[in-house]
């Protein structure tokens, strides 16, 4: 399947912003901020307050990464410039559909150990989230079917 | 905190026909890698400073540039160990590579050199003739290791003075890889690659150890003159100057316990090989002028027998 042209016209204009904007905010700078904000929030431990926090600075960052992106490098040769504005572009997305998601899990399960919510809510959260990218703001969330156990019965994390 | 200045070639071979040099200063502790320091360079005054990097651990082999006039890992460098009295540390790519775009340069004859190695096992039989994997003794195990080592930096390549002089040559690299697969008992295709390495112009190398600043302790000059005991003990190309000379070295030493540069230079090129003579007759004759030409006969020394019983207890090769 091909993909449309508005797929495509839409990311020649994200990509030639980010090449024609004279002056703005520099990827490595945004990057440093949510290098700080998903440390501090999303790490090990979790709580409602902290991911909050997480979901509100990505979205600050997610603006404006959009309006204010801008690479100094506007060569078309080897552009690591561009190329880290892109990745960095990604892992926005990437970050605030993982602070949003974990928010909204009111449990602890696996890797997400949150202090407020600290057991596994096997009757409630048994099931996978799906994060749609929203144009402004954190992504819209919605869940898969119940998750079927077959071979694994979940287990308390402990070692 | 420290001011270290960094010294920077800039080019961009689609609009520049000649580099210039950028001076770049950044507030960093100086025990910083030079890798750290062009990142924050990069990130916090020009972001058009372009080079190659990737796990910033000595083991990807992206980040090999030339620092203070030696090649090396960018991210193994500390700042503190190659700045001058001032800070400054002079950034450059590597030699023997052909700039792209400031420090990342073309890398293809490096890995065209390494393809026709065909660096992959080839084995003796088929997988169906073995019942479990095939085995390989700790012990022959032990002379694959090193050289597996090689993270492909192309540090050695970028080094080596041969290259520089000849880009036709394999480099350290090739050939040391070379010897991972001659020397691993399960390859069924030592001759092949002995006659693929000796074409690539193996005996062109000069051993002088310039590669030994490989980061990965690869040794690659130990492992190239590996290759060479191999292919004169599996008589490959035997009638070509590397083989002839290195023979004819170990003949003239054992016979006289001296090196009898005259018949060195006949067995090298061959006794009766005019055309090959003649080449080098200008050679002799500038020496004879110089009062350098060697003597004729060598007369062998006093304690010659001694000589002979190492040649023969070692089994040196010298025909």
């Amino acid at each position: 399947m091909n993909p449309s042209t508005r797929t495509l016209d839409q990311e020649r204009d994200r990509i030639g912003a980010l090449l024609s904007r004279a002056r703005g905010t520099r990827a490595p700078a945004l990057r440093r901020a949510m290098n700080e904000t998903m440390s501090a929030n999303t790490f090990i431990f979790r709580d409602d307050d902290g991911l909050g926090k997480a979901v509100d600075d990505m979205a600050r960052i997610r603006r404006e990464f959009d309006t204010d992106a801008y690479v100094m490098d506007k060569s078309k040769t080897f552009n690591t410039d561009l190329v880290g504005a892109l990745e960095t572009d990604f892992l926005i997305d990437a970050s605030l559909a993982l602070a949003a998601g974990a928010k909204a899990r009111t449990e602890s399960r696996g890797a997400q150990a949150r202090t407020d919510y600290p057991e596994r809510d096997d009757a409630n959260w048994l099931k996978h989230t799906l994060a749609w990218r929203q144009p402004d703001g954190p992504p819209r969330l919605d869940y898969s079917r119940t998750v079927t156990i077959t071979e694994f019965d979940p287990q308390v994390r402990t070692y | 905190m420290a001011q270290i200045t960094l010294n920077i070639f800039r080019f961009d071979e689609a609009v520049d026909t000649v580099p210039h040099r950028d001076a770049v200063t950044v507030d960093i502790p100086e025990t910083t890698t030079v890798l750290d320091a062009l990142e924050t360079a990069k990130a916090e005054v020009d972001g058009s400073i372009s080079f190659r990097r990737s796990c910033r651990s000595a083991i990807c082999g992206s980040c090999s540039m030339n620092i203070n006039g030696v090649t090396g890992l960018a991210c193994k460098t500390p700042c503190n160990t190659v700045m001058d009295e001032n800070g400054v540390v002079v950034v450059d790519p590597m030699p023997n590579f052909q700039p792209m775009k400031d420090l990342v340069v073309h890398m293809d004859p490096f890995w065209d050199k390494y393809s026709r190695l065909k660096p992959y096992l080839q084995p003796k039989d088929a997988d169906s003739a073995h019942d479990r994997e095939r085995r390989v003794s700790p012990d022959d195990m032990k002379k694959l290791v090193d050289v597996a080592n090689c993270i492909m930096c192309a540090t050695c390549y970028a080094l080596c003075p041969v290259v520089s002089v000849d880009p036709a040559f394999a480099g350290p690299a090739a050939i040391a890889y070379a010897y991972r697969f001659i020397e691993d008992v399960r390859d069924g295709q030592r001759t092949e690659r002995i006659a693929q390495i000796s074409e690539d112009y193996l005996w062109l190398c000069a051993h002088c150890y310039a590669c030994s600043y490989c980061p990965k302790h690869v040794d690659p000059n130990d492992r190239i003159i590996d290759v060479k005991r191999a292919a004169i003990k599996d008589r490959v190309m035997m009638n070509e100057r590397g083989p002839r000379h290195a023979l004819v070295v170990g003949k003239t030493i054992k016979q006289t316990g001296m090196l009898a540069e005259t018949e060195v230079i006949q067995g090298t090129i061959g006794r009766f090989n005019v055309r090959g003579l003649l080449k080098v007759a200008p050679l002799g004759l500038r020496m004879a002028a110089k009062g350098k030409m060697p003597p004729p006969f060598v007369k062998p020394i006093p304690k010659v027998d001694e000589v002979r019983t190492i040649f023969e207890t070692l089994e040196v090769p010298v025909s």
